[in-house]
């Protein structure tokens, strides 16, 4: 068992497309608000243009599609859990089938597709963004977007840190599992075989190790960072600045558009 | 419990982009109760390696004997057998520790092979006493409370008190000062030699290669780059240095010793250079300058 082989969904993939050379907060705007469309959509039409959308989307970003599948596959569990409870319980519309207690309506076979091709363009849009953003860039863009809210001692940049640095660290913690997990399956440790109990029990010898490595680092980065006088967002400036461009407007365009559109197809 | 492997290749996360070949087809053939040092740079597939005999990883290519299993296997059952008898110690280990008393951590490999209860005390406390640690000062005290030496050595008890056959070392003196990594290598040497088992030290170092193993393979780019007695391997510098590592200190200076002797013509008999350790290379000069002495007299 490696856990390096599978690699966190809406790992950022480099690449030279129009959405990649974007700026983030246009970026991080345009899937906020297209997710709210996404959720605006009620009819047939008006799915279909959002699902369109979606794929012009994935075409311009030039990342290969397995990407956005492989992005797709924790979802899968959810999706199936609400299509099957949207099919068995939804008592609405013509009855289409019956056997015994269980009965299949019409209203809930439609539902169960909406609400799974919502799931769907959901997770692909957010992945979209993650896949042509890099962490970096995401938090800078959040901590710039956030700003305002300083005034009222929203501290955008301490959080945009922690999120930079969770970032950081989830490479070297799938790692530091991988190296403990091997070294308790050398000590006769296994962790795929037996019952659910000892399971369980069986991650205490995983869990342990890796939250005393994570304390300690934690204590080391903050002992690093004080040597280098860190102190907060506090005057501190950029060497990459984030620039609205020609880009953005395009953008912004983009999305007045599919608002409009959105609006006038829905039921 | 002999070790054999026929052109083992390894790759990492095949047939995606990531795809990374860190073992490129390695035959060897350790005997039983050899002690076996690894020596390579970072990268060149040590850790692949070690990891392979104990069934962690399984090659993709090539075929190994491991005792009697034969890897990789047709059934995945079985495997926890493989690595009770192969014990594998991974660079810092005390990073594994997670129990709340030393005795209970080092028990917990025991517990995993089902061994009966009333087993487990005796056989916990002999590995304490084994790795230099008194049981019964340390025995019921959290491993966290301890100095990082310390910790290092409840570990490697914690792989020792299963009995292994094959004891593989990966760096087990990383970070440690002089002192401890030399009292944890001459606890592993007499290990080895009272218990008769293989042992397998990974390590950097060429001085602690030379002196305590008995046989040793240098790997560079996935390979077997060289591999024989210590006295075999560091006749050759130029091929050690190409592998990007250095010759021992003490054999450096017994090549420069030697050249500096045939260019001044003197009678002084070249040092043989299966010495390694400082007290033989005192005693051979000495000897030397002894009969020089004697000659001019």
């Amino acid at each position: 068992m490696s856990f390096l082989n599978s690699i966190p969904i809406g790992q950022y993939v480099p690449r030279n497309s129009f959405l990649h050379q974007c700026d983030p907060r246009s970026k991080l705007l345009f899937v906020f608000f297209f997710i709210i469309f996404i959720f605006l959509a009620n009819s047939l039409y008006a799915f279909l243009f959002v699902a369109a959308v979606s794929v012009i989307g994935i075409v311009m970003s030039r990342i290969p599609v397995i990407y956005i599948l492989r992005g797709l596959k924790p979802a899968l569990w959810i999706i199936l859990l609400t299509v099957v409870l949207q099919i068995f319980t939804n008592k609405e519309g013509e009855l289409l089938f019956s056997w015994r207690f269980i009965e299949i309506h019409e209203k809930g076979l439609v539902n169960a597709g909406f609400v799974s091709a919502r799931i769907i363009l959901l997770m692909m849009s957010a992945s979209l963004l993650t896949l042509t953003t890099s962490p970096i860039q995401l938090t800078d863009g959040l901590e710039s977007l956030f700003s305002p809210l300083r005034r009222f001692k929203f501290p955008a940049h301490e959080l945009a840190l922690m999120m930079s640095i969770s970032l950081r660290f989830i490479p070297t913690l799938l790692e530091e599992t991988d190296k403990i997990a091997k070294a308790q399956m050398s000590r006769g440790a296994s962790f795929s075989s037996g019952s659910i109990v000892k399971r369980i029990n069986g991650i205490i010898p995983l869990i342990v190790p890796l939250f005393v490595q994570s304390f300690r680092r934690a204590e080391e980065l903050a002992f690093a960072m004080e040597a280098r006088g860190y102190r907060g967002g506090e005057g501190r400036t950029k060497y990459r600045q984030l620039r609205y461009g020609g880009r953005d407007a395009m953008l912004l365009i983009v999305m007045i558009v599919i608002a409009v559109i959105v609006l006038l197809l829905r039921a | 419990m002999d070790i054999r492997l026929e052109n083992v290749k390894y790759t990492y996360s095949p047939g995606t982009p990531f795809a990374y070949q860190a073992l490129q087809g390695v035959s060897l053939h350790i005997p039983h109760g050899r002690y076996v040092a690894i020596i390579g740079h970072t990268g060149s597939g040590k850790s692949t390696l070690i990891q392979l005999l104990n069934g962690l990883l399984l090659p993709t290519e090539g075929t190994m004997q491991v005792g009697e299993f034969t890897l990789p296997p047709k059934k995945k059952k079985g495997m926890e057998k493989l690595r009770q008898q192969v014990g594998l110690a991974f660079q810092y280990p005390e990073y594994q520790l997670f129990e709340e008393t030393v005795r209970k951590d080092v028990a917990f490999g025991l517990i995993n092979m089902g061994l009966p209860p009333e087993m487990i005390p005796g056989r916990v406390d002999a590995a304490l006493r084994l790795v230099g640690l008194d049981p019964d000062k340390y025995g019921d005290k959290s491993p966290f409370m301890l100095s990082g030496g310390q910790m290092r050595r409840v570990a490697l008890a914690g792989v020792l008190v299963m009995n292994p056959q094959v004891l593989i070392l990966d760096e087990p003196t990383a970070g440690l000062d002089p002192a401890g990594h030399h009292a944890i290598l001459d606890m592993i040497a007499r290990v080895h030699r009272e218990e008769e088992r293989t042992t397998i030290l990974v390590t950097h170092s060429m001085e602690d290669a030379a002196r305590y193993a008995d046989y040793l393979y240098v790997m560079n780019e996935g390979r077997i780059w060289m591999e024989g007695t210590p006295h075999q391997v560091f006749q050759d510098p130029v091929k050690i240095r190409q592998a990007g590592l250095e010759l021992p200190e003490i054999t450096r200076f017994i090549f420069e010793f030697n050249e500096r002797v045939r260019i001044s013509g003197s009678k002084i008999a070249p040092l043989p250079f299966d010495i390694f350790d400082a007290g033989m290379l005192t005693n051979e000069l000495a000897r030397r300058f002894r009969r020089k002495e004697g000659s001019r007299g």
